[in-house]
């Protein structure tokens, strides 16, 4: 994860795909699990931040009403 | 005179002028009629009246008279084409009707005023066109439930359309979530039929920039008449033809704004509408949070699971192995029986030696043989369980870099392989491998 544009879906979609590991596993990888717990752990760490750092932002846009023209 | 420098505005009477008519300055007709059209701008009003004669002009605009019903005075008035077309009021003599606009004095044409809007007038009359365009857009299918697009989950980028005086948009601002949104807010009146134009131009305004996640359209409750705007056709057209999913929290009685029906989702609060968009993001929230303590479980389960097959395991091999070590704990006692047998005999003998020597050697010789010969059964029987014994039986012993190889797994395709043999050991190599899965052979 470097600075490109954080998507919270793929967060939540790859955290699902880690449960999904583990509920799949018929050998035990500890190692391997270790990885995906680490994974999963920078994940949720970053989706939370994501979700609760950002203030909004908010726009008033200035519209020009075209007037009618007299006939 | 003192409205004339009242009237605010683009139009800001020229102070000047004013002075000289308290002068007695003479004008001409030009900048006199001039003067009066300024003036009578002033009298910007909402009036209710009778229509009667209904002319199209050539260029499309609506030239109609408004009256009393009982008196006999009139006013002439125009409603330019544009907003003719948007406010679907078809005017039809004898029909009432509310006209917002102002006087003007036109140099060629005279007195007439210029109706910005215009309204239906009278009891029921609106809750019956209202019921009339429902009807009508309903069967073209505008408010099914098949048009309807889902919001988009995790919106960020939200155009936002309402009355900035009103409170629908602190309602909207406070319940709204910190979750990064940006909002793109236009300023637009919500309050009557007079409300339609600024409406339909912040939709176009999106339309045309685009840029938005989804589209939020709010105001607080009112009459059918106060919610008129969002029942005009063009502006429920409008929304259905949005190229993003639209949200509408347009509170209301016993009506449902068309505007409503016709957007992707409906509530009737604008605090509701700021739960919808916030509906992902909560969910991500508490998503997180279980997925942190599942990951953090099943991890825990597969350490169990790997303890567990530990120990399965090393029961499995002590199982085995069990009537080995059970043969060879029977042997050791039987060793230790014999040997405590010899110390026994040993001393008997010790002590009887002086009584006869002779007989006792040839006893001894003959215990000894006896011994000799369960000693060499024990060692035979030893060497059946010696692994390296085995090996005189055609199995053999492959190691791979010290180790055993025990799986297909163990050993790479070209690495050495010492295989261990009865007599002695094999080098060898490794050509290719098959692995024929858990059950082996």
């Amino acid at each position: 994860m470097g600075k490109e544009e954080f998507n919270i879906k793929q967060a939540l979609k790859k955290l699902e795909g880690i449960i999904n590991w583990f509920e799949n596993r018929e050998e035990m990888d500890i190692e391997a699990g270790l990885e995906k717990v680490k994974e999963g752990a920078a994940l949720i760490k970053r989706s939370r931040k994501e979700l609760k750092k950002v203030e909004n932002e908010f726009e008033k846009i200035k519209r020009e009403l075209e007037e009618e023209e007299d006939a | 005179m003192v409205f004339f420098i009242a009237k605010g505005g683009n139009r800001v009477y020229n102070k000047t002028m004013v002075d000289y008519l308290a002068d007695g300055k003479i004008f001409s007709v030009s900048d006199y009629v001039k003067l009066l059209d300024e003036g009578l701008r002033a009298f910007r009003a909402r009036i209710v009246g009778e229509v009667s004669e209904v002319n199209p002009g050539p260029t499309g605009h609506i030239y109609f008279t408004l009256k009393d019903e009982k008196d006999e005075y009139l006013i002439r008035c125009v409603i330019w084409r544009g907003r003719y077309n948007l406010y679907g009021v078809r005017l039809r003599e004898g029909m009432k009707i509310i006209a917002s606009g102002e006087p003007s004095l036109h140099p060629k044409y005279g007195f007439k005023f210029i109706a910005e809007v215009i309204e239906p007038a009278g009891e029921g009359i609106l809750k019956k066109e209202y019921e009339a365009l429902k009807k009508k857009l309903e069967a073209e299918g505008i408010f099914s439930p098949e048009r309807k697009r889902p919001i988009p989950e995790f919106p960020r980028r939200v155009g936002l359309i309402t009355s900035w005086n009103g409170a629908a948009i602190n309602d909207f601002l406070n319940n709204l979530g910190k979750y990064g949104y940006q909002i793109k807010f236009i300023d637009s009146r919500v309050e009557g039929q007079a409300a339609v134009p600024e409406l339909i131009g912040a939709i176009d305004y999106f339309i045309e920039r685009g840029q938005i996640d989804v589209l939020v359209l709010i105001r607080g409750g009112g009459s059918l008449e106060s919610l008129q705007a969002f029942n005009n056709e063009t502006l429920v057209r409008r929304i259905a033809s949005c190229p993003f999913p639209v949200i509408c929290g347009i509170g209301h009685d016993k009506d449902v704004p068309l505007a409503s029906l016709a957007a992707d989702r409906a509530v009737s609060t604008p605090t509701a509408v700021t739960s919808v968009l916030n509906e992902s993001w909560d969910r991500a929230l508490a998503d997180l949070s279980m997925f942190e303590k599942e990951i953090i479980y099943r991890y825990q389960e597969m350490l169990r699971k790997a303890e567990f097959s530990l120990e399965d395991f090393s029961n499995k091999l002590s199982g085995q192995f069990g009537v080995f070590f059970q043969n060879l704990e029977k042997l050791s006692t039987q060793l230790k029986d014999r040997l405590a047998e010899i110390d026994y005999s040993i001393r008997n003998i010790k002590r009887s030696f002086v009584v006869n020597k002779d007989l006792l050697l040839r006893g001894f010789k003959k215990w000894t043989d006896n011994t000799g010969i369960f000693l060499e059964g024990v060692e035979k029987q030893l060497k059946i369980f010696n692994p390296i014994y085995q090996l005189r039986f055609g199995y053999s012993l492959v190691y791979s870099r010290k180790k055993l190889v025990r799986s297909t797994k163990d050993v790479e395709v070209g690495e050495p392989l010492d295989i261990r043999v009865s007599d002695g050991k094999i080098n060898s190599e490794v050509k290719g491998k098959t692995n024929y899965g858990k059950r082996g052979i």
